[in-house]
Order: C-alpha cells, then structure tokens, then sequence
C-alpha cells in the first residue's frame, strides 16, 4: 500500500510530551481525590465532558464529511477517524463515573430525597441510577458500532481503491449523523442537565451537541497545522482547506452562540419559577463576570476575526484562533457544569484546582491514544480518487512504501 | 482600427487576448514588470488568482461589514425609540428596553441591511448599470464571455503610449493585440 504517512519518530516525540503531561496531571488528580473523594467525582465529570468532545465531535464530523465531501475532508478524515476510534476509551473513562460516581454528584440518586419531593419522585422512572447506567451503555454502544463500521469501510477503501466503500460510507452516515444528534442530546440531558433535576431547557442537549462541533473543527485545524509542517504534508494542507475548515469553526461558533442566546431569551422572556433558577444561579458572584466574558471572548471576538478571509487561509494564525476555542470549550463548561453541582446551604459550586487538572489529565491520556492510533496510518491515500480534486491539481509527488 | 483614430485622445486603452488564465496572469505580470499600473482584466470566468495578480484592492467586505453594523444600529434604535421613548407599553413587568426581546430583530435587521448593500454595493462598485463600454468596440471581444481572456491597459496609465504598450504587450505572446477606441 502506498500513501502519505505521518512520521513515526514525529509522533513518538509528541507522545512523550503529552505523556508526560498526563504522569504530572495525573499524579496531581489522584492525590486531589485521596483529599477530597467528592471533588474529584465533580471535577472528573468535567473533565469527562471536555474531552469526550474530540472523539465525539470527530465522529459528527467525519459522518458530515461523507455526506457532503468537501475538500477539507481529504486530509482531515483519516486522522479524524483515528480520533472517533478513541470512544472505547471514552466509554472506559465513562464506567467509574456511572458506577461509583453518581451518588456523589446526583442529587436525584439519593432514595430520601426522591421520596420527599414530589417532582423527583414523577421523575424517577427516567432520572435513577439503573437507567442511567443502562442509557449510558446504549449511548456508547451506538457511538462504538458507527465509528467501528465506518473504520472498517475506510480501512476497506485505502486497501482496495474501490469507490464502493465510499458510497456506502455515505449511506451509513446519514443515520450515523442522526443518532449522534439524537443520543448526545439526551446524554447531555442524562449527564450534566440533571445536575439541577428540577431544570429543564429542550435547548440544552443541542448546545452540547454544536459545542462538540468546535471542539472537532479547532481539533482539526489544530492537527492539519501539526502535520503541515512535517515533510510530504504541505501539499496535503492547502490555503483553501485551512480557509474551509476555519469557516466550518466560524458556522459553529455562530451556531452555539445562536442557541445559548435562544435558550437565554425563551428562559428569560417566559419569566417562569421553574425555569429562572439556572440564569438566577448565574447571576450571582463571579459566575455573572464569567457569563460576560464568554459573550464577549467566545462569540464576538473569534466572530470578528473569523471574519477575514485571509486570517483564514492563513494557518498559522487561524490555529491560535482554534486553540483559543479549545481553551474556551473549557470555560464554558465550567460555566455549564460548576454552578450547577454544589447547592449545600445554598452555596453555589466554586472552581477547584481539581477543575483543571482533572482535565488536563484525561485530556492528555486521550490525546496520547489518538497519537497511537494515528500511527503508521495512512492520511493520504493515492488510490482515493477524489483526491485531485481535492488537492487542487497538485500531483502526490512523494509517496513512502512498505 | 483604422490610422486616423490612432490618438491619444480618442482612445480607451489596448487589449491583449489570452487563450487561457495562466497566459492572462503571465501577461499581467510582464505589464507590471513593464511599470502598468492602470490595468482591467475580462474573464470568461470568475478567478481569484486573475484578481490577486492585478493586486485590486477590494472593498466590497467592507461595504457589506458596514451595512451589516447599519442595520444592527437601526433595528436597535427602531426598537428603542417605540418601546422606550414614544410609546412605552408595561409588558408583564419587563423593563421598557428589554434589549434580549430586541436582539432577534436587531440580528434579522443585520442581515437585511447587509444582503441589500451586498447588492447595491456591488452594482455601485462595478460602475453599474453602464449602457455602454469601449471595449465592445474590438470585434474579438464577443469571445470574453465565452474561452477568451482579456487583459486592458488604460489610456489613463502615466506610462501609456499606443504604439509603446503595444509592443509591450505583444512580449507576453497574446494571440492578438488591438487598440480600444473610445
């Protein structure tokens, strides 16, 4: 077979940093959870929920390459599959947190408390541990299956060049696309939302949904810039996908500002006791200062300079705007998740060490098992007969074999 | 063309025909490397390397960028005025300027504002409506919209001299080289 590879010893030596990395973090997160069992079960979810993003967001966006097959996909979807092939591992992280952690952070899975509040207890048949568990198992089951069928095809294709394999990866990401939807919103709903069991919002499980999108689209361009600078790769890397993909970030940035705003104004037009309690917890403290800063750091400001086109072709500048949004994806999870877990004595949650290095963590673990499965992979593929198209004109000059 | 309109006065420019792009982009290079400054080029196509090599300065973002913030201004102000200042109406308690009710129409008014002056913007910009142009007056020029391209260098250019420009031009082997009557 042959085909543009990325380099072993490139990635070797960024997997030890990001080893590295994960040893200090780790280390850290574990003598956090010998002090305090609670805050490590908080800052765990957190942490969770930041990095399930990659895989997941990865897995939309390769579902959203194969339907549409835009040029930005050719050099992005082998390693964006080497990512959704993680989710194993996501389902792995996920276990200790559904077994042992829901007592902790849920208050719907304490019996006394269900029993003594009537809204609780019509919500028991949904929110109690065993379905929980059980939803949990069929989330990641479907994730799993898709991700585990469309690497399939793909391995398929590389193999034999056969446009057959493309098609039918067509077909299956429709569906694909439509349980990711479907099953994210309700894991949403399932693993965060029902930190505050008496809230509600139906626009909830879509914010998580277009927030995992920018984690995938700055992942992407992120990774694109990584590879543009290894030899053989700066053909595969062009202006024009740079510009793609940052437009596809610019969409989604709109896009989760357009519903974070929706789920504000419908909450804060209808004026009900049921529903304010969530923007009321907002209000107060640092988190209103928080709130501003996400208005104005991760919606106006990457609009504004999203904007240029030129700033977008430009991958060196675009990649700061990328790894700004992954640090933001953080801040507003903490805004989401954070007020939400400590109510005792009416005392909202606060940030932890725990919070960022909890993350940090398992962020690490993760990105050190993607840079495992990118290995000795394929990114660019010869026999992919879109590809001229895709690389504009450019003929694959170099090609390694083994 | 015959002798007699060959002055200064009475002309547009001279027009080079290409037979693809890559020919246009190596003759616009050749009339700046020849110091032109005041140059059009005519595609049959839409391209964006033709548009960089004559280096044209686009301010049609702006123009959008602009009506865009135009209208984000009087959606805000439309509503501010009627809700706030002329007739103040007590809906369920809510402040008079309830900006987050406003922002909906602030946004679609945004859009409004910068469709229209995409549109208008670029009529204005491209010098439209022009009922009549001199370079129809060279008879290869039909071909333009069809698998010719053009390059034009204007009378208007300080380095500009019939016969010169010409010559110059001839260099860059285009398949033919007229003058433009005005």
């Amino acid at each position: 077979m042959t085909g543009i590879e990325i380099p072993r010893d490139d990635v070797n030596r960024l997997q030890r940093k990001v080893l590295l990395l994960a040893v200090i973090a780790g280390i850290a997160t574990i003598i956090g959870a010998l002090q305090s069992q609670e805050q490590f079960w908080r800052s765990y979810l957190l942490a969770f929920m930041l990095t399930v993003a990659f895989p997941l967001g990865s897995f939309a966006v390769v579902q959203i390459f194969h339907l549409t097959h835009g040029g930005w996909g050719f050099g992005a979807r082998r390693f964006l599959e080497a990512s959704m092939r993680t989710l194993p591992f996501m389902a792995l992280a996920f276990a200790p947190l559904a077994i042992f952690g829901t007592h902790t952070l849920y208050e719907w899975s304490h019996a006394e408390v269900v029993a003594g509040d009537p809204l609780l207890t019509h919500k028991a048949p949904y929110l109690n541990e065993h379905a929980f568990q059980l939803r949990a198992a069929a989330y990641f089951a479907i994730w799993i299956l898709f991700a585990l069928v469309q690497s399939n095809l793909s391995k398929k294709l590389d193999a034999t060049g056969n446009p057959a394999y493309l098609r039918r990866m067509s077909m299956v990401a429709g569906p694909a696309l439509v349980f990711y939807v479907l099953t994210m919103s309700f894991a949403a709903f399932d693993w965060t939302m029902s930190l505050d069991p008496h809230w509600y919002s139906t626009m909830y499980g879509v914010i998580f949904v277009v927030g995992q999108g920018i984690s995938a689209w700055a992942f992407a361009i992120i990774f694109s810039n990584w590879l543009k600078k290894r030899a053989q790769f700066e053909y595969v890397m062009q202006p024009g996908h740079f510009h793609d993909l940052g437009k596809l970030m610019f969409a989604f940035v709109l896009l989760h500002a357009y519903t974070n705003f929706s789920q504000f104004l419908i909450i804060w037009s209808g004026n009900i006791a049921e529903e304010q309690p969530f923007f009321l917890d907002r209000k107060q403290g640092p988190w209103l200062a928080v709130g501003l800063f996400l208005v104005v750091f991760h919606f106006a400001l990457p609009f504004l300079v999203l904007l240029s086109r030129n700033l977008k072709r430009n991958a060196g500048r675009l990649v700061i705007i990328a790894a700004w949004l992954v640090l933001l994806r953080w801040v507003d999870l903490c805004w989401y998740i954070v007020p939400s877990i400590d109510h005792e004595g009416g005392a909202l949650g606060k940030v932890h060490w725990m919070d960022v290095a909890a993350p940090l963590a398992l962020f690490s673990i993760w990105l050190a098992l993607f840079l495992q499965n990118v290995k000795g992979r394929v990114i660019v593929n010869p026999l992919d007969q879109q590809i001229e198209a895709a690389l504009e004109g450019v003929p694959l000059t170099t090609t390694t074999h083994h | 063309m015959s002798a007699d309109h060959k002055n200064d006065e009475g002309l547009h420019g001279v027009m080079a025909e290409f037979g693809d792009e890559a020919a246009l982009i190596a003759g616009i290079e050749q009339a700046k490397r020849d110091g032109f400054t005041d140059m059009e080029a005519y595609t049959p196509v839409p391209s964006h390397d033709v548009i960089h090599a004559l280096g044209v300065k686009n301010r049609f973002s702006m123009v959008v960028f602009c009506g865009g913030l135009a209208g984000a201004c009087s959606g805000f102000l439309l509503q501010y005025v009627v809700s706030v200042l002329v007739y103040p109406v007590n809906i369920g308690g809510r402040p008079y300027n309830s900006w987050p009710a406003f922002i909906v129409i602030v946004f679609e008014c945004t859009i409004l504002f910068a469709a229209l002056s995409a549109v208008i913007g670029m009529l204005f910009l491209n010098g439209l409506p022009q009922p009549y142009h001199p370079v129809f007056n060279v008879p290869q020029f039909l071909r333009a919209s069809q698998d010719r391209f053009f390059l034009v260098v204007h009378a208007t250019d300080p380095k500009f001299d019939p016969r010169s420009t010409m010559e110059r031009l001839q260099a860059s082997a285009p398949l033919s080289v007229a003058e433009v009557a005005n």
